[in-house]
């Protein structure tokens, strides 16, 4: 199921809510991204990570705007890292029945 | 003869004429002009030690007649008493009654025995009856006082005491409470019967009761017609059954035997007639030849301290302890120069295929320090051969593998996500990249080369499993065909997980080549770079770098399965071999494998109030729920693991064990108790042969033990083998009532042997003085023992 999120500017800190709840930030002052607070909010437990969208709530915050790439950028590059790991999976299981199957 | 070496055939209770005043015609026949008729038919039926006993009469004339055939060559007689059969009202609560009581005197004094009869009339020649008919009990006990000889008592008990009707003039006619009074202090030595069938009755009776040390039973035919023996008259349809008696043919071994349940059977059947035994033992001391006959029962050795008793039981089975290491070659040389010293010349042998068991001095507390139970020679021919655990092994080792592998791989994943690192967002707009930049990585992939490692490893192991099953003599040829193929196809299994673990390792030298090649590059192009593209491709880095971790985060969790402690429930029998009253057992600390116990083997190393299922904590959570443990979180699955596995370990590990009646006497070992296992066992071992040797089974042994159960075994075993036994100990002795005693004495430094049953005596000495002048505490359990019988005897 689609999961989204909506990407905020809060007074010291940008801000990711999901379903109204404050689920990741980073703070203004120094961009440090964490990427375990990241992983947290967007892919521990039972999360479902196969559909994220984060909607940019923010216009014409230079700083904001690169947050906010920074973290579309990173859900991409999962997703896409992910997906291929699957396909290569898929391909080694059917490499391992054809071969049993000689 | 001076060792009980046989039972005796008895009867104590015939009549003759002199019974007429009571039996009328019924024993005309019986006159002494006729004794030879009585005593052809005693020899024709065996009949060794005998009585005349007529009602409230003696006839000396009589009682000397059948002595004439004493020891006769033609005749089987060995022993006649004088005997007489009282008419005895007794008072009960039913009022009084009348018992018929037989009693039977000591032969020795032969003088008293010729005023036997003067005791039993009045002045008028009358037989002295103070009630119609019979004596008073007052009147019984004066009678035998004047009599003043040493007295077995046996009274008529007929019917069996199971039984609902009683037989005139029985015992159990006189009341309840009077029958009591008759069995607890003793009044009579034996009750005597004579129905064959009514000796299972009264069998079982006694051991319903418990009574069975309290009432000893004999048969007398009460024959009133000799030319009928051993019938009573002609008309007589009893299935009469003759009793033996363990003794020495003489009065004093009557006693000894009639005041002893153990000594009186209904067949010849005190000693194991199979059994060979040594005859007797020659020394020669000092020029001295002895020639000591043993008994094919229990044979004691006495003496004062390091008189040699100990020596003698070493020197006769040729020091084989020396072989085994029990004793040193300093005693062995000790032993010789004493037997020098003293020129004694040990010149019996008994060979080693005809000893049982030689226990030495301290030996059995030796066997049965705790431990050596299991490991004991003796015991482990008992025990059935070890349960195979292997099989349940693996399947327990199979499910705490996937348990420790999840563990492992979630703790593994928790440290990686605490792992997961920070890194600054680029704040400004760089457009274009000024020289090239090496972004994303590939990584080894060892958990491959792991798994196929174990896959062709464990397969391997399989193949060497079914080598050995391959291995058994028992397996059948088809069987065997059979596990051939499986082995080829394991084989070419375990070669294509060989294969692809090498192809993994390749692979994993090439990525390692690769990336040593782009770091160098790396470094190459880093020195060349502007800073803001230095900046451009950390940041690409890190941005990689985190895709890179949380997808492997994402991807291992998602293989990672929650297991569960489920494994199907299988039974462990517990191998059994009974043996006498105990069950000798291979068996595991478990019964059965299941969810419940992979379940316990993770609670027995956690702490009490764990609520939390193990599959739920973090490392640090198990670090503090692990019981006793302290060290770092990272330690804490494998301390978890190595407990396990020692719990494992201790519950799959074979145990020898011994119940009986479902108690697990193993689990309450003391010595005492393993001693008494150890001789009930030895006590009832009639597989294998020989003589048992054993030197002071005392030791270590409480006193109520040896009155409780050691002197029991000990006789079984004197039926079933022959005993040679060093012991200080008079209840080994005197409550033993063993065959035969060996007494090592020294006088003016000489050493000398002095042998014979209890009851021997001779012109030399007596068995009896000997033991309660020589035994600590003999007098004492003589005096127990022999309560009223020697009422002439000093002691």
């Amino acid at each position: 199921m689609k999961r989204i999120l909506q990407f905020k500017n809060m007074k010291e800190s940008y801000a990711c809510f999901e379903k109204g709840e404050k689920v990741f930030e980073i703070t203004k002052s120094n961009l440090q991204f964490d990427v375990k607070a990241f992983y947290q909010a967007f892919y521990s437990g039972d999360k479902d990570y196969d559909d994220i969208e984060v909607e940019n709530c923010i216009s014409k915050d230079k700083n904001g705007k690169h947050v906010y790439d920074c973290i579309v950028l990173l859900i991409s590059k999962i997703k896409e890292k992910l997906v291929e790991l699957s396909i290569e999976g898929s391909n080694e299981f059917s490499q391992e029945n054809d071969s049993a199957e000689e | 003869m001076k060792v009980v070496e046989s039972g005796y055939k008895i009867d104590l209770h015939i009549h003759s004429v002199y019974s007429c005043s009571k039996d009328k015609g019924k024993v005309a026949f019986n006159t002494i002009d006729n004794i030879g008729v009585l005593a052809e038919k005693l020899n024709d039926n065996g009949v060794q030690m005998c009585a005349i006993t007529d009602h409230d009469a003696f006839g000396f004339d009589m009682y000397k007649a059948l002595k004439t055939y004493e020891n006769d060559k033609q005749s089987s007689i060995i022993k006649v008493f004088p005997g007489i059969e009282f008419t005895v009202e007794f008072a009960g609560e039913n009022g009084s009654t009348v018992l018929h009581v037989i009693a039977i005197f000591n032969d020795e004094d032969e003088l008293k025995v010729t005023k036997i009869a003067e005791c039993l009339v009045d002045d008028n020649g009358k037989t002295a009856y103070d009630k119609k008919g019979a004596f008073s009990e007052e009147k019984f006990l004066s009678i035998l006082r004047i009599i003043d000889l040493d007295t077995i008592l046996i009274v008529h008990q007929k019917s069996s005491l199971t039984s609902s009707r009683s037989y005139k003039n029985d015992a159990n006619t006189v009341g309840k409470e009077k029958f009591q009074e008759f069995v607890y202090t003793d009044y009579f030595e034996a009750f005597e019967f004579k129905n064959r069938k009514n000796e299972v009755f009264n069998k079982s009776f006694l051991n319903a009761k418990n009574l069975t040390e309290n009432i000893r039973f004999i048969t007398g035919s009460d024959c009133h017609d000799w030319s009928c023996y051993p019938k009573e008259t002609e008309n007589d349809n009893t299935d009469f059954v003759y009793t033996y008696v363990k003794c020495l043919p003489c009065f004093k071994g009557l006693v000894m035997a009639i005041t002893d349940h153990r000594r009186i059977k209904t067949v010849n059947s005190f000693f194991n007639p199979t059994e060979t035994y040594i005859k007797s033992i020659q020394i020669s001391i000092a020029g001295a030849q002895y020639d000591i006959p043993l008994s094919r029962g229990i044979n004691v050795i006495i003496g004062d301290n390091s008189i040699g008793k100990s020596l003698l039981l070493h020197k006769l089975t040729s020091y084989r302890k020396l072989q085994e290491g029990m004793i040193n070659k300093t005693m062995v040389k000790g032993y010789d120069n004493y037997l020098k010293k003293h020129k004694i010349d040990v010149l019996t042998t008994i060979p080693v295929s005809e000893i049982f068991v030689f226990d030495m001095q301290g030996e059995i507390r030796n066997k049965f320090e705790q431990g050596k139970i299991k490991s004991d020679d003796f015991f482990s021919q008992y025990y059935p051969s070890a349960i195979k655990s292997d099989a349940y092994r693996e399947k327990i080792q199979r499910k705490l593998n996937a348990i420790f592998s999840f563990l492992e791989e979630k703790f593994a994943l928790e440290l990686l996500e605490a792992q997961l690192s920070r890194f600054k967002i680029i704040d400004e707009d760089i457009e274009q990249a000024e020289s090239i930049t090496f972004v994303g990585s590939v990584s080894k992939n060892n958990l491959c080369v792991e798994g196929y490692n174990y896959i062709s490893s464990d397969l391997d192991n399989v193949i060497q499993k079914i080598e050995t099953i391959m291995d058994s003599t028992w397996l059948e040829q088809d069987d065997k065909k059979q596990l051939i193929c499986i082995i080829k196809q394991i084989e070419i299994m375990s070669k294509r997980y060989e294969e692809k673990n090498k192809s993994a390792e390749i692979e994993n030298k090439k990525i390692a080549l690769f990336q040593d090649a782009v770091s160098k590059f790396k470094q190459k192009y880093q020195s060349s770079v502007s800073d803001t593209q230095k900046k451009l491709s950390t940041y690409n880095e890190s941005i990689d770098n985190a895709v890179e971790a949380i997808v492997t985060i994402i991807s291992r969790r998602e293989k990672l399965m929650v297991p569960d402690f489920h494994i199907e429930k299988e039974m462990i029998q517990i191998q059994t071999e009974r043996v006498h009253d105990y069950e000798f057992n291979s068996r595991l600390d478990i019964t059965e494998i299941d969810e419940e116990y992979i379940e316990k083997l993770f609670a027995y190393v956690m702490k009490k109030d764990t609520k939390k299922s193990v599959f739920e904590m973090s490392q640090d959570e198990l670090a503090v729920q692990l019981l006793r443990f302290n060290g770092v979180p990272s330690e804490a699955l494998i301390e978890l693991k190595k407990r396990i596995q020692e719990q494992l370990d201790s519950d799959l590990a074979n145990k020898y064990t011994i119940t009986q009646a479902g108690k697990d006497r193993t689990q309450e070992l003391s010595s005492g108790l393993d001693a008494q296992i150890y001789f009930d066992i030895l006590s009832y071992e009639t597989s294998h042969g020989g003589m048992y040797i054993i030197d002071q089974p005392e030791d270590n042994i409480s006193q109520k033990a040896i009155r409780d159960y050691l002197l029991d075994r000990f006789k079984t075993m004197g039926e079933n083998r022959q005993v040679l036994m060093v012991t200080h100990r008079p209840q080994f002795i005197v409550n033993l009532d063993v065959d035969n005693v060996i007494f090592i004495g020294r006088e003016n430094n000489k050493i000398y042997i002095q042998s014979g049953a209890l009851e021997y005596r001779d012109a030399e000495y007596n068995i009896l003085d000997i033991i309660s002048e020589h035994i600590e505490g003999g007098l004492d359990t003589l005096r127990k023992r022999w309560k009223r019988y020697e009422k002439n005897s000093p002691i």
